[in-house]
């Protein structure tokens, strides 16, 4: 990339533009082959990472649909469980049956989600510029720091192909929705540029039924708008090094889907998002240095009432070979938030956080890898535990196609009370303690090049401290009220097939999870061995590809079993099982590519529901057009 | 955001206990005739509140009548149940509606959800019903905004009328032909005349009026708590004017009276402390000193009219309830199980 190729400040204004006309999805450009369903283990994520649980999204399935929240994009593709209430409504996630705070989620190396509320909602942050989702299974506190108790989600954009690119997304469905994206990149010798916007919406006004079926009419107040814009530059300074800004802004504008029964009530939330990264690294043969700034942005607002946050981020590591057969990595974060509430006594609360660690990374045979974290972190007003972490691996057996690798980790986890549990008036209580984890896990990965993979993890999970809010009869207070341990199993495996020139591909996820308090509080508590709320012991999802010449489908089930409402597991919402299926055609032209899609989503019109009383569309569809075009360097004068 | 909303919400709305104790003079018959109903007002983000049913004559209990009476679920965040004549009416604060339903039975009769909003408790009078709305919930403030008492047409179910009132307009009672309405976020206590819907004076009593009990000479107490402080205060209805009023240990939630009027029962549930039951004579001039029942989480109160025992609605955290049974002396009997977040009783006989 050359500079009188791009002009910044007209790339600017374009992005601007699309922001106020309201439109643009950004789209990493993307090679409409056939879909290439393969098992990549996530490589920021591995780094330090021997023996622990990396699985990742497949970039196909990241792109390929016309609407997708990262919170459905998860419950169908991983096996963390969403707790949803309502259709696009607030998501929250529950990895290896912990709570909603308990995962991680980072956003091009940078932890987001609101600080005061010490959790992300999976339906407002964007898909359309992810290029790359990985979930870390487990506690991952020993590099992440705080809330990686259950795991995290690894959210990254990546480098544009090579070229001039443009992509346009149009799609609409069912329930008034529709979905519309744009985005220019460019990519040429030293650099890059990437520009985007998106805009989605949908009235939301699906046929509602209650839990025996009856037909109550349609749903009201439950629409929603998503805008939001990326800008994202990196330039190779020579040999010094790579610098890289990344800027992603979103606005949600959403009524919050009211109960059934309660179609009138009307609750407006927007929500805004802008987040920054700025970031240096210099790759040697032997050496790593990475530093990096953040800037995130936050506001909810709740029908007037808004709180903002605002985080400043410093973080750098450098790792090294000592050897061929150790590396090391030292590294260092610090957080600065500021949140300006009017639900704190002052107004606004401020909080630091730091940590320092230090990883090693041994291979002292081509069979054997293990990895050690050791974390100290330092939170404003609490002594946070040391948390380490130590992973094995070993290569069993490695034949020309078939390997077989054991993998086992043991790893602590942390997370600080959130501003709101200190802070909130009234109710919040600054005498809580951090909640901490630990987590252990066996495993193996059994593979046949990418024709056929078998992972399997075995894992169990103590949580000390878990922090509850409760109605103390006066008002809510949140009290280090649980003592929780859990079980679980997640299984992925899949299988790819290619009889003349069709192209078959099965691939399957399943978890089972069992989480329970261990400790009763009074004698009226009935909670203790019983599995924790919204828990679900089984969730499933399962996938069949087909693909011939351009033509694609694909089917996908997936299933959410039984959960309890409330921890002493007396009323349940019921499981369910939804059935999707997508087909697709593409068309290319030189350097243009059209490809076409419907989609049918809940196929067999399943009354459920994701969180007890909140609704959920049945069988509803969804059709659309991307056109890609990619023009390579050497076409470029 | 669920976190969000909930605080919001639970802050100003959820943290008032009741005590309903409604007398009819109905001839029993259906299934559900006599009894001791627990109004569970269910967790806000779930919309699970339900009506349980108590028998204390063998210890029967049904954790959700309307769904065994109708095959499913009510949803909503139940504030209070009202009983009169034929019917019941299941007040669903959040939701901004009421179910009707027959009184005996439970079957579903009719839903309420034109002219209310954040309607909490009801009182009949002159062939009426009056039911107390906050109003419109004003985040920005963390208030209700426009209070009204909604007149129902008790043959068509229709809101004919809003009568204004002051901010927070919450317990209900009608005595007499009058009909007494707390403001509970200011110092006011209405009084509304059924004939012309009107409100034709009040009473100034210390902040916070919430929740009435009826003595044996004709006067109210009314509960009076707001956040600062919490008071009793009685109200001699004949002059208009405040008779007596002291304080009473902060957290006063809910009031209920014995059958003969002569003893009035009253729940403290301060943060922070332990929960206490105090018991009085009507004719008392300061709070008595030591509570009769101590405990923790405790949600609402109720008095048998047959025999006097106090029912105590016990919160366990977000989970189900426990409703502990006290002699009249505070002695502790037996306790049952309710459904999520129990806030009150209604005693039928």
């Amino acid at each position: 990339m050359s500079r009188r190729n791009i002009n910044v400040c007209n790339l600017f204004k374009i992005w601007f533009l699309l922001l106020v006309a309201g439109s643009g999805h950004t789209y990493a450009q993307e090679k409409i082959t056939h879909l290439d369903e393969v098992e990549i283990v996530a490589g920021e994520l591995s780094r330090f990472g021997a023996g622990a649980f990396i699985s990742e999204v497949d970039s196909s399935v990241i792109k390929n649909y016309g609407r997708q929240s990262l919170a459905e994009l998860l419950v169908n593709n991983t096996s963390a469980n969403i707790k949803q209430y309502g259709s696009g409504q607030l998501a929250s996630i529950s990895f290896r049956g912990t709570g909603a705070g308990h995962t991680s989620v980072r956003w091009n190396g940078l932890q987001v989600g609101y600080p005061f509320l010490g959790q992300a909602d999976f339906s407002v942050i964007p898909l359309e510029f992810i290029d790359e989702v990985s979930l870390l299974h487990g506690s991952a506190s020993a590099r992440y720091g705080t809330g990686a108790i259950g795991g995290l989600v690894d959210l990254q954009s990546g480098e544009p192909l090579g070229g001039l690119n443009i992509m346009l997304h149009q799609s609409v469905g069912s329930f008034g929705s529709s979905n519309s994206a744009l985005q220019f990149s460019e990519a040429k010798g030293n650099g890059y540029v990437r520009i985007g916007g998106f805009y989605n919406h949908s009235n939301n006004n699906f046929k509602v039924r209650s839990s025996n079926g009856d037909y109550l009419g349609r749903q009201e107040n439950a629409n929603y708008f998503l805008s939001g814009g990326i800008l994202e530059a990196g330039y190779q300074l020579g040999n010094a090094g790579t610098l890289e800004i990344k800027m992603q802004q979103a606005s949600t504008n959403r009524n919050l889907q009211p109960s059934i029964g309660s179609n009138s009530l009307v609750t407006n939330q927007r929500d805004e998002n802008l987040w920054a990264s700025v970031a240096f690294e210099r790759d040697h043969a032997a050496s790593n240095l990475k530093l990096q700034y953040g800037y995130l942005f936050d506001r909810i607002n709740f029908e007037g009432s808004v709180t903002d946050s605002r985080q400043n981020i410093f973080q750098g590591s450098y790792d090294f070979d000592v050897s061929h057969m150790l590396s090391l990595e030292v590294g260092s974060n610090a957080t600065w938030v500021n949140v300006l509430t009017p639900n704190y006594d002052n107004g606004e609360a401020q909080e630091t956080r730091m940590g320092i660690f230090v990883s090693a990374q041994l291979q002292p045979t081509n069979k054997l890898e293990a990895s050690i974290n050791l974390r100290q972190s330092f939170a404003t007003g609490y002594s946070v535990p040391f948390t380490p972490s130590l992973g094995l691996s070993y290569l069993l057996n490695r034949s020309e196609n078939w390997r077989f690798k054991l993998r086992g980790q043991v790893s602590k986890g942390y997370r600080v009370p959130t501003l709101n549990d200190r802070f909130w008036v009234p109710g919040g209580n600054p005498d809580l303690e951090p909640e901490e984890s630990v987590n252990a896990e066996l495993g193996f990965d059994l593979t046949q090049g990418k024709a056929f993979w078998v992972h399997m993890t075995t894992y169990k999970m103590w949580v000390t401290n878990w922090i509850l809010w409760e109605d103390q009869g006066v008002f809510w207070s949140p009290e280090n009220a649980q003592k929780v341990e859990g079980d679980g199993i997640e299984l992925d495996i899949g299988y790819h097939q290619a009889f003349g020139k069709v192209h078959a591909k099965y691939w399957l996820n399943y978890a089972y999870t069992k989480s329970t308090n261990m400790e009763a509080r009074n004698v009226y508590d009935h909670t203790v061995g019983k599995q924790l709320a919204y828990v679900p012991f089984h969730n499933a999802n399962a996938h069949t590809q087909w693909s011939l010449n351009e033509w694609s489908a694909l089917l996908t089930a997936q299933f959410t079993g039984k959960r309890y409402t409330s921890n002493d597991n007396d009323n349940s919402v019921p499981e369910y099982l939804l059935i999707n299926l997508r087909a697709s055609r593409s068309w290319v032209w030189n350097t243009w590519t059209l490809n076409a899609f419907l989609e049918a989503n809940n196929l067999t019109n399943t009354n459920y529901q994701s969180v007890l009383n909140r609704a959920m569309p049945g069988i509803n569809f969804s059709a659309g057009i991307r056109i890609n075009f990619n023009k390579p360097n050497n076409e470029l004068n | 955001m669920s976190l969000i909303k909930n605080l919001y919400l639970y802050t100003i709305a959820l943290a008032i206990g009741l005590s309903a104790c409604k007398k009819t003079e109905e001839t029993p018959h259906g299934e559900f005739a006599q009894g001791v109903f627990v109004v569970n007002e269910g967790n806000f983000q779930d919309a699970d509140g339900t009506v349980g049913y108590y028998d204390p004559t063998d210890g029967t209990i049904v954790q959700n009548i309307y769904e065994k009476a109708n095959g499913s679920s009510l949803t909503g965040h139940f504030q209070s149940v009202y009983f009169a004549g034929e019917y019941a009416f299941i007040i669903d604060d959040a939701g901004s509606k009421i179910e009707v339903v027959e009184a005996e039975t439970f079957k579903h009769v009719a839903t309420i959800n034109e002219g209310l909003n954040t309607p909490r408790y009801m009182t009949v009078a002159n062939g009426k019903g009056y039911v107390s709305n906050w109003g419109e919930y004003d985040a920005t403030n963390y208030t209700y905004l426009n209070p009204y008492v909604a007149v129902i047409d008790l043959t068509n179910f229709n809101v004919i009328q809003s009568i204004i009132t002051d901010n927070g307009v919450e317990g209900m009672i009608t005595v007499g032909n009058k009909i007494y309405a707390a403001a509970s976020f200011s110092n006011v206590v209405h009084v509304i005349d059924p004939t012309n819907d009107a409100i034709t004076g009040g009473f100034t009593t210390p902040g916070g009026p919430r929740q009435f009990a009826e003595d044996n000479t004709g006067k109210l107490w009314v509960v009076c708590y707001d956040y600062a402080t919490a008071s009793l205060a009685r109200l001699n209805l004949s002059n208009e004017l405040v008779e007596t009023s002291f304080s009473v240990s902060n957290g006063a939630l809910a009031i209920a009276a014995n059958k003969a009027g002569d003893k009035i029962y009253y729940l403290c549930a301060p943060y922070g402390a332990s929960a206490k039951v105090y018991s009085m004579e009507s004719s008392a001039t300061f709070a008595p000193l030591e509570p009769i029942i101590n405990g923790d989480q405790f949600y609402g109160l109720g008095v048998d009219p047959k025999n006097e025992i106090i029912y105590v609605a016990r919160l366990n955290g977000s989970n189900n309830g426990t409703v502990i049974r006290y002699s009249s002396d505070g002695t502790e009997m037996d306790n049952f199980p309710a459904g999520r977040f129990p806030n009150g009783f209604v005693f039928r006989e």
